[in-house]
């Protein structure tokens, strides 16, 4: 799939100045109105030195490249206006490193007059008029153009052409669906986390290091442990230390591990009472979002498309989308309802917020359905079931590839394979192309015997 | 072309043209063109757009110039001469522009400008120097507005580098037609503050800085720039949180601006969110220009006590240190204002440095409000060690031949560990005695696939691949596939201690080959349905009761278990078994069952008495370079256990080699030696300690302090052996090998028996021979000392009792010999020195050079404070009342100060 090119538009750019900060938007969705230029909210920010440090933080990240560090990517940050809140999101430039800064209710005084998502953009010459904001006096802030911007339009757009390669957006919609299975492992106060993040090791920002809570703080470990967490490429948290000194806590939430466990992902979380900044890492430095698989552990079947669609239609901006309330609208039971937002968060419909441990209503600015349907892996499992590559037999499949056989064989549910990339993984990356293949085939046999 | 190879007369034509072109004719090219018109030229244009590129084509400069001349002179738009030229050369290849310059001035090009926009859009990320000066020259050719992207930007700040040896860096800069519009966008880019090495002819030496911003303040003080509006783009990017080199280049640049009073006070509260914000020397630079500004009463008060309460909670030391002198000199100027100043110090009373908090303390207690004595309403606060954890139990076995051959494909991308290979050695030998087909239809493409160094890398020793060749050869045999017999005969005949000559520490790993070795040649010819060694434990021990129930299964099936398999299954047994599985063992009537039987009843390979003694290096002779090995190391030393135990393969009987020899190669393997003798931790620990010394004594790191946490695992004692080797591990160079050693270190730490007095000798007696970095163990220790500060300062008392009398005796502390019995050592009490003082007192002292202290040596007096403090431990440590007693305010003194005020206080 050739990559697409994401051209915005926005009516000014976004600028820090007397009246206060605005915050110019451009595409994406809004629920009243119909427009280019969606506006989502009017008032103030109760906290402007730490939410100024935060949407920095945010930025940083979208034009950070933490594997490899070329130059920086430029892609600007989304932001969702949900019934009582505003969320900023920025995924990295490497596909590693997702971060959200949630402005919570607390942090707002004023009034969200629309909902939906759109990109805000973030120029340098906000950027250091950002860096530069002191003092504690509320600051009045606009999402969205105010009626003077619009109606004093002379054509000084600002237009934006950045590239959108396939994977980035692959990965900035998984990330959700990998974090919906994280549970809280620590809380830390504010000066613990300071410790913390300082005892890290600063060399070797691409080692994977593990830490176990130990009495208030958490302790480095060399191996994995259950009820440990994951910290892999520590280097990648140098976006939280600037808000580190307006957080009261820092919260990290990871999968259940066992002593046998890879390197997983985690999120490391910084709670300020107003403000919400977390940083979500992929399981190495190396290693983005989008080959993580997440969507095609559960290869979906018509039947959990068609109540995506149906569930979609449901969603109406909730902070925090309620499951059970949804499953009695939908009429469905609440494990469906469940896999259909999974389903969702891979097409950019929704987010979720590990804080919450919920989803939020959210739709991404992208076409990133269209990028799943692309995915490398299960394009190579296609071909192979096309060619004829796969024969079938009750405890699982032969797959021959070129002059090589794998066996695929069914454990517990799942598939798996006898390839070098399932055994690198061990199903933490979801399944092989060879395992998806005999799904595949598996489906097709299921259709033919109808 | 004729016989003559001239052209012949007339119009170009395509073949002509080509040839040209491959022949890098650049100037007989643009000749060619000159007198072609329009329409001649998009004949040509046409074929030479349509040309594919050559796969793997190197273009020299000349024929990269020649494409690009045609380019420019046969292309219809802009767009077409930028495929070709990219096609062909650009960026990569070195172009001369001056012809092609020509060839568009001939034609009278009217996309020039276009041209040079669009290729400046497509300079490479890591811009190329010679694919931006042509770039550049097309642009001045063509006068079109100058790109400002961050390409073109990056490539104009390397243009100012290239010519340095004829110029200087500000001439550059006056000179380049580009200084006025790109200068302010590259204040956005990292390379402007690139470090460059300059050549200074009067003193001979190179002189490095951040040589391109160096040159733009030269050029702001001749006036060419408003100092304003530079300075204020200097605070930005130190805003802006760069990289740290950048940074530097920035402060630099900032300090030959040398901003005035006023430019300062217009700016102070910039200055302040770098004190709060910026990383460690810009906010100390911030500091110092503060100081001044406060000086000349330009500071708010308000805002700088506002920006105080953060800097004190910052981390670095100096930063707050300054920050604290400060405060109190301006509590001494204000006196009316201290009361709110001290609210402010009171941050600092629980800074993680305890020497910013000794300051506050002070400063509190000089003006009224002293908070409580330091530490001393304090709690103690309980060990959270997890003392005796049973070792997991390992995981079902295989079960078919699709998940070994899943198995066998994955070992190779994990750490090399025991639990695979016992579970893969194990389903082979069962799947080959009862169903051998499918068994190798499903290995037989896996082991195609892999490699005959399981577990190795190209630079393994010897011993590490012979292992994997063997096992390689097994799982081959196993597949049905060709496979070395050979090797495998050459093991059997041998014992374990014949697997390598001359070093004693790889007897395990002769156990591991011989029974490598029986697999690879007892597999077909006496095929048994089970090997008996399999551990049932993640760290290698045997349960005897199910050792008991597969030997009788053994005698109800009517087989005999391989012979290297059993003696391994008996080493795999505990030392301390119950009367039940000695009473079911002795109903076994076979010889394996009288085996266990003896082997048992002679409680296993017993007690043996592990030493650690120090070795030194041979003395460099014949041009030997020794002095990458460490001046000296300590190593294990074991002797059997007198009057009982059986050790048939005389694992428990070892002896230091007499000079220092370093292993080398990878260890892939030693991570399965603690699973060969799991109830004898000692004795592994002396063979694992070559391999985690170097970890920590060898420049290059070539050990592996990640077995430690192996070790740890294990049953038996922990005595001197393994105690000398987590002081090593927690010395490790690598950080990730010291936090294996922590892990270690927790582990035994709550174990009965184990003994911090003796760690604490063990890390005095490296640290005072410089062996290893104390500083490295330090701030392990303060990890430590968060979970268990009692174990904590047991361990820190040791080494305080080994390092401090020397400080006075002025000698480095001799060559000690470690005594510990394996027989558990008592205990010493929590609040109480004694072991450890006795085991300094009782080293022999054979005098040396005067020392001079260990770095880190005040560190660990302050970490034993907190310990202490926190277990709420006192007592006497030797040599410290006499190093409090000293004069003087060296850091070694106030720390001894402190700890014997804590240690004496209540």
């Amino acid at each position: 799939m050739t990559n697409a090119v994401q051209s915005l538009s926005y009516l000014a750019p976004s600028a820090l100045r007397d009246g206060g900060l605005q915050l110019q938007t451009a595409g994406g969705v809004a629920q009243r109105a119909a427009t280019a230029n969606p506006r989502f909210f009017t008032g103030f920010l109760t906290t402007p030195a730490a939410a100024s440090a935060g949407l920095l933080a945010v930025a940083e990240v979208a034009r950070t490249r933490y594997f490899q560090p070329l130059s920086p990517a430029s892609l600007d940050p989304v932001v969702t206006g949900s019934r009582d809140r505003l969320r900023f999101e920025s995924f990295s430039g490497c596909c590693g490193v997702y971060a959200r800064l949630d402005v919570l209710p607390a942090g707002l005084d004023g009034e969200i007059v629309d909902h939906g998502t759109t990109n805000v953009d973030v120029n340098t010459p906000l950027r250091q008029a950002l860096q530069r904001l002191v003092g504690a006096d509320p600051l009045h802030v606009s999402v969205g153009p105010d009626d003077l911007t619009v109606s004093t339009m002379d054509g000084a757009v600002v237009e934006k052409k950045v590239p959108l390669p396939a994977r980035w957006l692959r990965g900035f919609a998984e990330v959700q669906v990998i974090a919906s299975g994280f549970d809280p492992r620590a809380e830390l106060s504010a000066a613990d986390a300071t410790a913390f993040l300082r005892r890290l090791p600063a060399a070797n920002d691409r080692a994977v290091l593990w830490a176990v809570p130990a009495g208030r703080s958490l302790r480095l470990t060399s191996r994995p442990a259950p009820g440990a967490v994951c910290l892999p490429g520590p280097g990648r948290l140098a976006a939280l230390k600037p808000v580190l000194r307006f957080a009261k806590r820092l919260r990290v939430y990871g999968p259940a591990l066992t002593t046998a466990s890879g390197p997983v992902s985690s999120t490391w979380e910084l709670d300020t009472g107003e403000l919400r900044l977390s940083l979500t890492l992929s399981p190495q430095p190396s290693r983005g979002f989008s080959g993580e698989g997440a969507v095609l552990a559960a290869l979906a079947g018509d039947d959990v498309v068609d109540d995506a669609e149906l569930i979609s239609t449901l969603l109406a901006w909730d902070p925090t989308v309620d499951v059970d309330a949804l499953a009695e609208q939908a009429v469905m039971p609440a494990a469906r309802v469940r896999a259909a937002l999974t389903q969702l968060g891979t097409a950019g419909q929704v987010g979720f917020d590990v804080s919450e441990a919920a989803y939020f209503h959210r739709v991404l600015p992208y076409d990133a359905e269209r990028a799943e349907r692309h995915n490398p892996r299960l394009v190579g499992a296609r071909t192979l079931v096309e060619t004829g590559a796969v024969s079938l037999d009750p405890t699982g499949a032969t797959v021959r590839s070129g002059e090589e056989v794998y066996r695929v064989r069914a454990v517990d549910g799942g598939l798996h394979c006898t390839c070098a990339w399932w055994a690198k993984y061990r199903g933490g990356r979801g399944p092989c192309k060879h395992a998806l293949a005999t799904e595949l085939a598996r489906v097709g046999a299921v259709e033919v015997a109808r | 072309m004729n016989l003559f190879g001239r052209r012949p007369a007339g119009p170009l034509d395509w073949p002509a043209l080509q040839d040209l072109l491959k022949d890098g004719k650049f100037a007989a090219t643009v000749e060619a063109l000159r007198d072609l018109d329009e329409e001649q030229r998009a004949v040509l244009g046409k074929e030479l757009v349509a040309l594919r590129r050559q796969a793997d084509t190197w273009f020299n400069e000349k024929v990269a110039t020649a494409y690009a001349v045609a380019a420019v002179g046969c292309a219809s738009t802009a767009a077409k001469a930028v495929t070709v030229i990219t096609r062909h050369g650009w960026p990569w290849s070195v172009l001369q522009s001056a012809p092609v310059l020509r060839a568009a001035a001939d034609r009278d090009v009217p996309w020039l400008g276009e041209l040079a926009d669009r290729l400046a859009e497509r300079l490479p990320r890591d811009v190329v120097f010679h694919a931006w000066r042509f770039t550049a020259d097309l642009v001045l050719a063509a006068g079109v507005p100058v790109p400002t992207g961050e390409r073109f930007v990056d490539g104009w700040l390397l243009s100012l580098q290239v010519s340095l040896r004829e110029t200087t860096m500000l001439d550059v800069l006056r000179t380049s037609p580009f200084t006025d519009l790109l200068l302010p966008p590259a204040f956005e880019r990292d390379g402007i503050a690139a470090s460059i090495s300059v050549w200074d002819a009067p003193t001979r030496t190179y002189d490095s800085g951040p040589g391109i911003l160096l040159a733009v303040a030269a050029l702001v003080g001749e006036g060419r720039y408003p100092r304003d509006s530079m300075l204020d783009r200097c605070l930005d990017a130190l805003l802006g949180g760069r990289p740290n080199a950048v940074s530097h280049g920035f402060v630099r640049f900032h300090d030959a601006l040398a901003p005035t009073g006023p430019e300062i006070a217009a700016r102070t509260m910039i200055y302040l969110k770098l004190l709060t914000d910026a990383m460690g020397s810009v906010a100390t630079m911030a500091q110092k220009v503060l100081k001044t500004a406060d000086a000349d009463g330009a500071l708010e008060l308000e805002s700088l006590l506002d920006a105080s309460r953060t800097v004190l909670g910052r981390s670095e030391k100096g930063l707050v240190k300054a920050q604290l002198i400060w405060l109190e000199k301006l509590a001494k100027r204000l006196p009316a204002r201290a009361a709110e100043i001290a609210e402010v110090v009171a941050v600092a009373t629980d800074h993680p440095d305890v020497q910013a908090r000794d300051r506050a303390a002070a400063f509190l207690a000089r003006h009224g409000s002293a908070p409580d004595p330091l530490g001393a309403a304090r709690d103690v606060e309980p060990d959270l060690l997890p003392g005796q954890v049973a070792a997991a139990d390992m995981p079902d076995p295989i079960g078919s031949p699709d998940e070994l051959a899943e198995e066998v494909a994955a070992l190779g991308q994990a750490a090399w560990n025991m639990v695979p290979v016992e579970r893969i050695l194990a389903a082979l030998v069962r799947l080959h005695a009862t169903d051998p087909h499918s068994l190798r239809a499903a290995l037989a493409p896996v082991m195609q696939r892999v490699d005959g160094q399981l577990g190795t890398d190209w630079w393994s020793s010897e011993a590490h691949r012979s292992a994997a060749a063997l096992f390689t050869a097994a799982l081959n045999k196993g597949s049905g596939l060709p496979f070395t017999l050979a090797e495998a005969t050459r093991v059997l005949r041998g014992t374990p201690a014949d697997i390598r000559v001359g070093n004693p520490y790889m007897k395990l790993h002769g156990v591991l080959m011989t029974r490598l070795a029986e697999v690879v040649v007892r597999l077909s010819t006496e095929p048994v349905p089970a090997l008996v060694a399999t551990p049932t434990q993640v760290n290698g021990l045997i349960d005897p009761a199910a050792l008991v129930e597969r030997l009788a299964r053994a005698e109800r099936e009517g087989w005999e278990p391989w012979r290297r398999d059993l003696r391994q299954a008996l080493y795999r047994l505990p030392l301390d078994v119950d009367g039940d599985a000695l009473r079911q063992a002795r109903t076994l009537r076979s010889e394996s069952g009288r085996m266990l039987v003896e082997w048992l009843e002679a409680g296993g390979a017993g007690r043996p008495e592990v030493r650690v003694v120090r070795v030194h290096r041979q003395s460099a002779e014949r041009g030997r370079h020794l002095e990458w090995l460490p001046e000296s190391r300590f190593y294990g030393a074991s002797a059997p256990a007198v009057g009982s135990g059986l050790d048939p393969y005389h694992l428990t009987d070892l002896t230091p080699p007499p000079v220092v020899n370093a292993d080398l190669g990878s260890h892939g393997w030693a991570a399965l030696w603690p699973s060969v003798l799991p109830a004898q931790r000692e004795v592994v620990a002396a063979c694992l300690l070559p391999l985690i010394a170097s970890a920590a004594d060898l420049d290059n790191a070539r050990g592996d302090a990640r077995l430690l946490p192996l070790l740890a695992e294990l049953t038996g004692p922990a005595g001197a052996a393994t105690c000398t080797a987590v002081a090593y591990g927690l010395a490790a160079a690598q950080a990730d090998e010291r936090i294996a050693a922590l892990d270690a270190l927790i582990a035994i730490g709550g174990l009965d028996g184990f003994d911090g007095g003796e760690l604490g000798a063990q890390l005095a007696r490296l640290a005072g021979a410089k062996l290893v970095v104390l500083s490295r163990t330090v701030s392990q220790l303060e990890e430590a000392a968060r979970i268990a500060p009692a174990m904590t300062w047991r361990v820190a008392a040791g080494a305080l009792a080994g390092l401090l009398p020397a400080e006075h005796a002025g000698r480095v502390p001799g060559p000690a010999t470690a005594r510990s019995t394996a027989t558990a050592r008592s205990t010493t009490a929590a609040r109480s020195t004694t072991a450890a003082r006795s085991t300094a007192a009782g080293r022999a002292d054979t005098g040396g050079p005067v020392r001079t202290t260990p770095r880190g040596l005040p560190d660990l007096l302050t970490l034993a404070s907190a310990a202490a403090a926190a277990s709420g431990s006192r007592g006497e440590v030797a040599g410290l009342a006499e190093l409090a007693a000293r004069t003087g305010s060296t850091r070694l003194v106030v720390e001894a100060r402190r700890l014997h005020r804590t240690l004496t206080a209540g």
